[in-house]
């Protein structure tokens, strides 16, 4: 047995940013136990100063070498570039909710939970052990089931956690299931050890490497909310209050993709051409499917989640190139990952942002209510048109540039019937996209006709109709209509997303550029 | 018994019992309506995953305790994902009455 | 195949059976509460294994946490919720028909996949508790290889309790 100093390591070089996040969620709970209910948005201030602070740790040891800590967690580039990404969008998540809970009640302990969680999310991107992967995964993933579910009195938000929580557990199951057959064949949970062995272990057991890749990678399928898994995506994100539904739609998904990446990428290199090509039929099918369902959806944070699932089968085309690729080219496809999240971060926390607005001024969360948002609110009319057209990516947007970068690496990787595919569902999503943009930039049906007759009257009137009526219903959970002063928390986080994406769209190098630096491997 | 020692028992034969429980868990998570019995399916999953463990830990390439401590680790797992899947249940089964899973109808696409 | 009848092989062999049997009773039952039974008799089934396999402590652990804790807390939920619950008479619906043609798909490459593959045999002398109890020998990987990870469970098992606590309380008035 290795005989560890355990007083001589670099902690808080490979786990700084981890401690400080624990720290935080420890002091937030204590306080939180202390104050009950008094300070909510002071402790919610507290959390984002802690993850501030992280995010600088993460950021000042950006570019440090590879170091090693007890074997089991790791700082290298696929680490630090996404703990940062982690922690900005844990502030994005924050000051969301700083403006939720002025507004809803939210339960106490959601702010720590939601720390807790990030906790679990940096060890998924630093950790390079079995044990520790699976672990730091499923403190992500329970802390999300608590926060999709914290609203106990709404069936909705119960059930969605129930889906979610049923889900999530088999998927950890056929995942840990796909971990333990590695393990027996190679002895040991350390990835870099098992890498090492990966040939030799390809050679002597590829009945046994394939199995334990499949279903590693339907495990983590179930959590990337990859078709045929998907189910339980839109129920989870339209149960969960809204600050929830982002963080599930860009952390969670983030730590799981830095997750598969690590895992495939130690554990299975030396067979990349021989598997990887799994991956392509995962995304195909997750573009496809993604955005077709997405078509007929009405609610907006249905279609939201919807259209993450699609956008997660964008992010995995460039994992099925890694086969076709040689390793020099890697770097190009680590870059078009990383850009393609951190866009694909802003657009959706600012487009989450945007709904949580309309539906709460209108009462309801059908597209419909989106209908004159032009003339009540040109800034989020705005707003939404630069989220939604990155998310369909339109040229002079974060999604355009990500989308670009996948296409070309994937052109460039010979996988030009996923670059296909890639354009042709990017078509057909910007049907639905455009749909939004259409309510947006319409009259109101007072004050003139709808642009198209019949159907659209009907369905009109209908949503008009169900404005009122749920507009009664909630009324007693809305506060009064608060002064435009309470409302700069979100928008000024509706700012900062739409300046991000416009500014990765618009100058790409000032991401690209820290990324070329990086040393993937 | 104890650390040393030939065991008998070809690791073929536990690797089958632990994957037709496993199928076992899948088809009952899968299928069956009272969500009770769901969380229950998932459970023999995870304990499939567990007989693996200390299976390779005894039987394995080289064997170690890494398998006998990563089962020890998916079950304080299960136990914590249990107790919120227990919570849960209550929470629903207060909303609606019912702890099936045809009941969980409020979603509709 | 040659199987040797030594006690061992006959021990195992009574063991998976009285865990298969259990497993097959628990989605045969109609009555939840019996089903928590038969969940129980799994657990204590795989406890004998893991001890059989020479995993005393892991087989301990199973006993204490699955067959003591969550079986007696599966109990509470049926008898908090409808204790009277059966399982609707089972009806092969299309989805029933998939799931159970893709599970025994998954069986087949399963037992296809162990039955063809020459497992690594591992020196089966070697004392994998390094001289120590087992329980010593575990303490010690625990809290040296794995203390990461260990740390982060304890996290997890506080945002369990907290969850738990949180999702189980009766919503109070005015939220």
């Amino acid at each position: 047995m290795i005989n560890f100093d355990m007083l001589h390591q670099h902690y808080f070089l490979t786990m700084g940013p981890l401690l400080v996040v624990t720290a935080t969620a420890f002091v937030v709970m204590i306080l939180e136990f202390l104050l009950r209910r008094r300070a909510q948005a002071w402790l919610t201030g507290i959390a984002m100063l802690g993850v501030a602070v992280a995010l600088a740790v993460a950021i000042a040891h950006f570019y440090a070498q590879p170091q090693l800590t007890l074997n089991t967690m790791v700082i290298d580039a696929i680490g630090s570039v996404f703990s940062v990404l982690i922690l900005i969008t844990t502030l994005l998540i924050l000051w969301f909710t700083l403006d939720y809970s002025r507004r809803h009640h939210v339960a106490g302990e959601h702010t720590y939970l939601l720390l807790f969680a990030v906790v679990g999310a940096l060890a998924m991107a630093t950790a390079i052990d079995l044990i520790t992967l699976y672990v730091g995964l499923e403190l992500l993933s329970v802390a999300s089931y608590v926060l999709v579910a914290v609203r106990t009195r709404s069936a909705r938000s119960v059930e969605g956690g129930l889906k979610y929580l049923l889900m999530g557990s088999i998927g950890s199951a056929v995942l840990l299931y796909g971990m333990t057959f590695i393990y027996g064949i190679s002895g040991y949970t350390n990835l870099v050890q098992i890498g090492m062995d990966a040939t030799s272990l390809w050679a002597s057991y590829p009945a046994v490497v394939a199995l334990s890749f499949v279903l590693m990678l339907a495990g983590m399928g179930v959590k990337l909310a990859l078709v045929p898994f998907h189910m339980w995506a839109p129920d989870a994100y339209d149960g969960a209050p809204s600050p929830v539904s982002a963080f599930l739609a860009t952390l969670a998904k983030t730590a799981a993709f830095v997750m598969l990446l690590r895992v495939m990428l130690f554990l299975f290199n030396a067979v990349a051409s021989n598997l990887f090509s799994w991956f392509g039929v995962l995304a195909a099918v997750t573009m496809i499917v993604g955005n077709l369902i997405a078509l007929p959806q009405r609610n907006m944070k249905r279609l939201l989640a919807f259209s993450s699932v699609a956008q997660a089968g964008y992010v995995m085309v460039p994992f099925a190139l890694f086969g076709a690729t040689p390793y020099t080219d890697w770097y190009a496809l680590f870059d078009s990952i990383a850009f393609y999240l951190f866009a694909y971060t802003f657009m959706t926390v600012g487009a989450f942002a945007v709904v949580e607005i309309v539906s709460r001024e209108r009462g309801t969360v059908d597209a419909d209510a989106l209908i004159g948002l032009y003339r009540r609110s040109p800034w989020l009319a705005a707003a939404l048109s630069v989220f939604v057209l990155s998310l369909a990516g339109m040229p002079l947007t974060a999604g355009f540039v990500g989308k670009v970068y996948i296409f070309t690496t994937a052109i460039h990787a010979r996988g030009v019937w996923l670059a296909v595919i890639l354009f042709a569902t990017s078509v057909v999503s910007f049907y639905y996209y455009l749909g939004w943009l259409r309510r947006v930039f319409q009259r109101p049906a007072a004050e003139g006709a709808p642009a198209d007759a019949g159907e659209g009257a009907a369905a009109q009137a209908a949503g008009a109709a169900a404005v009122q009526v749920v507009g009664a219903a909630a009324a007693p959970d809305v506060a009064p209509a608060p002064a435009p002063a309470r409302q700069a928390a979100i928008h000024s986080l509706i700012a900062v997303c739409a300046l991000a994406t416009l500014v990765l769209g618009i100058v790409p190098a000032s991401l690209l550029h820290p990324l070329a630096l990086q040393r993937w491997f | 018994m104890g650390g040393a020692g030939a065991i008998q028992v070809p690791a073929t034969s536990l690797l089958a019992l632990a994957a037709i429980l496993f199928c076992i868990g899948l088809y009952g998570a899968l299928t069956r309506r009272n969500l009770i019995i769901v969380l229950v399916s998932i459970e023999l999953m995870l304990n499939a995953a567990n007989i693996n463990l200390v299976t390779f830990s005894r039987l394995g390439a080289s064997p170690g305790l890494h398998g006998q401590v990563f089962a020890l680790f998916t079950i304080t797992v299960a136990a914590a994902e249990i107790a919120v899947g227990l919570a849960l249940l209550l929470a629903a089964f207060r909303t609606r009455r019912s702890t099936h899973v045809e009941d969980m109808d409020q979603h509709k696409w | 195949m040659q199987i040797l009848w030594t006690p061992e092989m006959i021990a195992f062999f009574l063991i998976s059976l009285a865990i298969l049997a259990c497993a097959v009773m628990l989605l045969s039952f109609q009555k939840v509460i019996y089903m928590a039974l038969a969940i129980g008799g799994v657990f204590i089934g795989c406890a004998a294994l893991y001890i059989l396999l020479g995993a005393e402590f892991v087989g301990i652990s199973q006993v204490l946490i699955y067959a003591g804790a969550i079986t007696i807390l599966l109990m509470f939920a049926i008898m908090l919720t409808n204790h009277e619950a059966v399982e609707p008479e089972a009806r092969w619906t299309v989805r029933r028909v998939f799931s159970a043609l893709g599970c025994l798909a998954l069986a087949a490459v399963l037992w296809f996949v162990i039955r063809s593959v020459q497992w690594p045999q591992g020196d089966a002398a070697t004392d994998i508790n390094q001289g120590h109890p087992n329980a010593v020998a575990i303490g010690l990987m625990l809290f040296k290889t794995y203390t990461i990870p260990f740390e982060l469970v304890s996290l997890l098992l506080i945002v369990a309790l907290v969850g738990a606590v949180i999702l189980a309380r009766p919503p109070k008035e005015g939220e």
